[in-house]
Formats: C-alpha cells, structure tokens, sequence
C-alpha cells in the first residue's frame, strides 16, 4: 500500500511534466531518444514543481495535510497537463535542425551492440543503488544531517516547521535550498510517516534520470551511437553512483545542471523562446537544489552579456534572456523568501573577512595545492583522460549552426569550474579538510554537463544506411582535430 | 542509524513536542563528537538539539538530553545539571537547575 502511494505521489507532478515539457520544445521526430529525453526531463521538472508547491502550502498554511496538498496538486498538475494536451495537438511538429558536416559511419551492429551494453549497464547502476542504498538506508552523512534532517523539521513540524531555519543549528546550514527537503517532506506527507526508502527512491529516481537527460539528449543532438555511449560513461562512474546513493543534493543538481544546459542547446539552436523559459525553470530549480545554483546563474549571465555584445541580433537575444528570466521567478522566488524571509545569513558569507581572503588570494601554495585535488579528482575518479582520449580519437567537429551553442556552453562550464577552483582558494576553512569534504562532491555536480560538452564537441556518429556503402568525406579544410579513424558522409 | 534512534524511543516520550532542550555527552574524539551530537538531533527532530559544549545558549534551555557512551562526565559539561531519569543505553533526561 505505502509503495503504491509513493508511486501515486511520484506520479502526478511526473505525469504533468512530462506531458508539458514537449510544448516548450520544437517537435521530435517521436523517436526512442525524443521520448527518454521528454520523461526524463519532465519527470524532474514536475518533481521539481512538486517541492516548490509544498513550500508554498507550507509557507501559507500551519503544516500541510495529504487531503489538502492532493487537492491542490491534483488541481494545478491536472490544469497544467490538460493545457499541455491541447496545446499539443495544435503544435505543428517540426524535426530538430538538420545534421550537417561529417560524421563517422559505423554498421548497425554496432549500434546494436552499445545499445545492449547501456541496457546492462543501466541496469547495474541500478543494482548497484540498490546495493548501496541497503547498506546505508539513511544516507551518507549529509543526507541525515542537513537534507532528510530539514525534511522532518517541515513533516513533523507541523506549525513550528519554521524551526528548521533557526539560528541554533547554524553548524548544519538552515540557509540551504530546499528542493530534496521539500519533495521528501511531501511525499512524507502522502505517506503519513517519514519512511527511510522515500529519500532513497529520490536519490535513485535522480541518479537514473541524469543518465537518461544525458543518454537523450545527445541522442537527439548527436546520433543514438553518441548518446548511448555518453550514458554508459555516466552510468560507469563509481564516484557518480556512490553520491547518487547518499542521498545528496549533489546528483539532483547536477540533474537541473544538466538539464538547463541541454534546454538551451536546443534553445539556440532551434531559436525557441518556449524551451528558454524551460531552461530558466530548471535553473531557478538548480538555485532551489544548492546554493552552487547562484554561480550557475552568474557564468550564464557572464558568458550572456559577452554573446550579447558580440551579437548582430541584441534585440532577440534580450527578448530571449527575458523569457528564460521568467522560467526562473518561481523557484528564484521561493529562494528568495528562504534566504531573506526564513534563514540566517550562510556560513561562507557570514565567516567572510576581505583582509583575510586577499591574504589567501596572494598564496600561490593554495592554488597548487587546489589544481593537484582537481587533477586528481579528474583522473582517478571521473576518468576524464579516457574521455578526452575519445576526444582525440574521433575528433572535434561541431556542426556549423552550433559552434556558438557550443562555445557558450563551454565558456559556462569554465566560468563555473573557475569560480569553484576560487573558492577553495579564498576559504576560511581548513583548505585540505574543505577539500577533501566537497571537492569530489562539486565534480559530481558538473560530471554530467562535462560529458555533455565533450560529446557535443565529438565528431557525430551515423548508422550506415542497410546495403548501402557510404562514400567517404573529405575533411573540412582547415578543420583541426582530424581523427584517425575513416571519416565517412553521414547521411 | 536505526539503532542509534531506537536508543531515544523512551525518552521521546518525555520531551516538549517541540522548541529548543539542551544536549551533554562525554568528550569523544573531535568527529565522533559531532556524529553523536547529529544523530541525536536527527533522532529528536523537530525537538532543536542544542550541544551544551558549543553553543553556550544551551546552557540556558532547562531540559537537557544526556547521551553518554563511556561515563558520565564529573567536568564543567554537567554543570548545574541534575540526573532526572536513566532510560538505559546511555541515554539520560537531565534538568537544568539552574534555570
């Protein structure tokens, strides 16, 4: 009975997302990969939609009741759904910009067969969370005393849920987001108890669907081939899996992460203004995850106002940076109401002393000491120089209409890994324990986003056409990164 | 975890259904400390959990949660606290009489 209520709360908002995000896209083709991307995708915007709807109950109400919070969903996801319905039919489906360029052509079996190893992949990352979950139900550390601790402040709270922000329990952070307190503390709610495996099955249900958003939208974007091999990357990294099962926030934003970054891919380059104002909402959603959010905002104003003023078109660009600014109120709003309505001021900003930081800055020791933990975080437990070898090994070809896409994305995801790198650089904390605490915690965050910059940036693979050889492809000229293997036409 | 919040299933019985008690234990290693301290307000939650040996306005709260493991410390931790109940497993509900 519990697990068929779980399943039932789990449903409504998946349900509406999943149907609603697909009128913020242009039309696919209704292939494997549009679908998985669409559920995927949804499914945690919808989640996401359902944490916020808590905290609005909970902000306007003294405790919240499963009658009262059903109603109120039923209404709003069903609303929301219905008018994705009917906007649905009417939508004209259009394909995803053409491929065009070179792409690597490899037969079918191929194809076939990395689709089978993702299969059993997929299903031993499961098996594994599984595993992991057992042996520690409640969570890593952070989880029972930060994430799942606020959870039951707002579920057992009732009218005093507000004591999770007092200033008593400054030592566990009452100033941080509340999306993963919030969507546990509803389905709680629904349960009528705080069962251990509801966060569990959260943390399982955002670990599956960051490698879903990325196996997906690559494949849209590259190819099946492409997609399919970036998942089982994701899906075969331990230290993803292991964060994934502690029930984290970590994973979950790296989700919105992934998710906003993908939504404004498909943004550019198919100029919608529908899937920017998508893109806006899971970034607020990302802010509403971690704090961390607030720098994903900053690297895409930064990289924004840099494209703006290297742009012929400012006019749409502004117009476009409005709708995506709009997707973002609700969560940014709900933040805001936590930061300066509820919460005391963080630990970083209230500990935070200029003299002493600049003294950090002007220490060349921190910086070296930072980069070798990156660099060894980087190889030793993303595998990132197996990623870059596939890198060299097919080499960089970025189709025409998406080099500025592409190059945003990359110069965000700098910004950011830059802006984590100072950090740690100007932390009043003890750099190694700070270090060894989050550092490989952060790289989870961006882990997924990474590989998809690096399979956008990959030379697209194609199934060769049954019975038919295909002829090969001059290189571009002047195109670097020529791989040696055989670069054939690709369609 | 499941055990460590069993250790409080009596107790809970005897505590505010919510507001802010204070909490002793006998000095551990640093981390271990802490690991103590927040598996207890995990356990106790949404009762605020307030360790007398780092926040110095816990001295203040009259009701107080004792969570020894080796001994009950003779030191300034247990100042003006008197013993009111031992619910076993080192786990002990204290008053502050000072207040």
């Amino acid at each position: 009975m519990n697990v068929l209520i779980a399943f039932l709360s789990f449903l409504l908002p998946v349900a509406a997302g999943t149907l609603l995000v697909p009128t913020h896209l242009s039309g696919g083709a209704g292939t494997v990969a549009d679908r998985g991307f669409r559920i995927s995708l949804g499914a945690g915007i919808g989640l996401g939609a359902g944490s916020l709807l808590y905290f609005l109950l909970l902000s306007l109400s003294a405790g919240v009741s499963p009658a009262r919070l059903f109603l109120f969903e039923a209404i709003l996801f069903s609303s929301l759904a219905f008018l994705a319905v009917r906007y649905a039919e009417k939508k004209t489906i259009e394909a995803l910009p053409e491929t065009e360029g070179k792409a690597f052509a490899i037969p079918r079996w191929a194809l076939r067969t990395v689709a089978a190893v993702f299969i059993f992949v997929l299903a031993a990352a499961i098996l594994t969370e599984v595993f992991l979950t057992f042996a520690r139900p409640h969570g890593g550390w952070d989880a029972w005393a930060i994430w799942n601790l606020r959870a039951r402040f707002l579920f057992r709270g009732g009218e005093y849920w507000r004591d999770a922000f007092s200033p008593l329990l400054a030592e566990i952070h009452p100033d941080y987001p509340l999306l993963l307190p919030g969507l546990v503390a509803r389905g709680w709610t629904y349960l009528g108890r705080d069962a251990v495996s509801f966060p569990a099955a959260v943390a399982m249900f955002y670990t599956v669907s960051t490698i879903g958003v990325l196996a997906s939208s690559l494949a849209l974007l590259r190819g099946s081939f492409q997609g399919l091999l970036a998942g089982v990357a994701l899906a075969c990294t331990p230290i993803f899996l292991r964060h994934g099962a502690s029930q984290y926030a970590d994973v979950p934003f790296g989700y919105y992460l992934l998710g906003t970054f993908a939504l404004l891919h498909l943004a550019r380059i198919s100029r919608g203004r529908r899937a920017m104002s998508l893109a806006g909402f899971t970034a607020g959603l990302a802010c509403w995850t971690k704090n961390e959010g607030v720098i994903l905002l900053a690297a895409l104003a930064a990289v924004w106002i840099i494209g703006v003023l290297a742009s012929s078109e400012r006019e749409l660009e502004i117009r476009r940076a409005g709708w995506f600014v709009l997707g973002a109120l609700p969560p940014l709003l709900a933040l805001a109401y936590l930061k300066f309505g509820l919460a005391p001021p963080g630990d970083m900003t209230a500990e935070f002393d200029p003299a002493a930081a600049w003294e950090r800055i002007v220490e060349p020791a921190r910086y070296l000491e930072v980069g070798a933990a990156v660099a060894r975080e980087a190889i030793f437990q993303l595998h990132l120089p197996l990623i870059a070898g596939y890198l060299l090994f097919s080499g960089a070809l970025i189709r025409k209409g998406e080099r500025g896409a592409v190059l945003r994305l990359w110069a965000s995801l700098s910004l950011i890994i830059a802006a984590y790198f100072f950090v740690y650089v100007i932390t009043s904390k003890p750099l190694a324990w700070h270090l060894g605490t989050s550092l490989s915690r952060l790289m989870t965050q961006l882990f997924p986003s990474l590989l998809f910059a690096f399979f956008l940036t990959a030379t697209a693979v194609t199934v060769q056409a049954a019975g038919r050889r295909q002829a090969v492809a001059a290189p571009e000229p002047g195109r670097r990164g020529k791989s040696p293997m055989k670069r054939r036409g690709g369609r | 975890m499941t055990s460590y919040e069993a250790r409080y299933d009596e107790i809970r019985k005897h505590l505010p259904a919510h507001g802010a008690i204070g909490y002793v234990s006998d000095p551990k290693e640093h981390n271990e400390d802490r690991f103590a301290w927040a598996f207890t307000q995990y356990s106790l939650s949404p009762l605020l959990v307030i360790d007398r040996s780092v926040n110095p306005k816990a001295r203040d709260f009259p009701i107080v949660v004792g969570n020894f493991h080796r001994a009950i410390p003779g030191d300034d931790r247990m100042r003006d606290l008197s013993l009111e109940r031992d619910f076993g497993n080192g786990v002990f509900l204290l008053r502050n009489v000072a207040k």
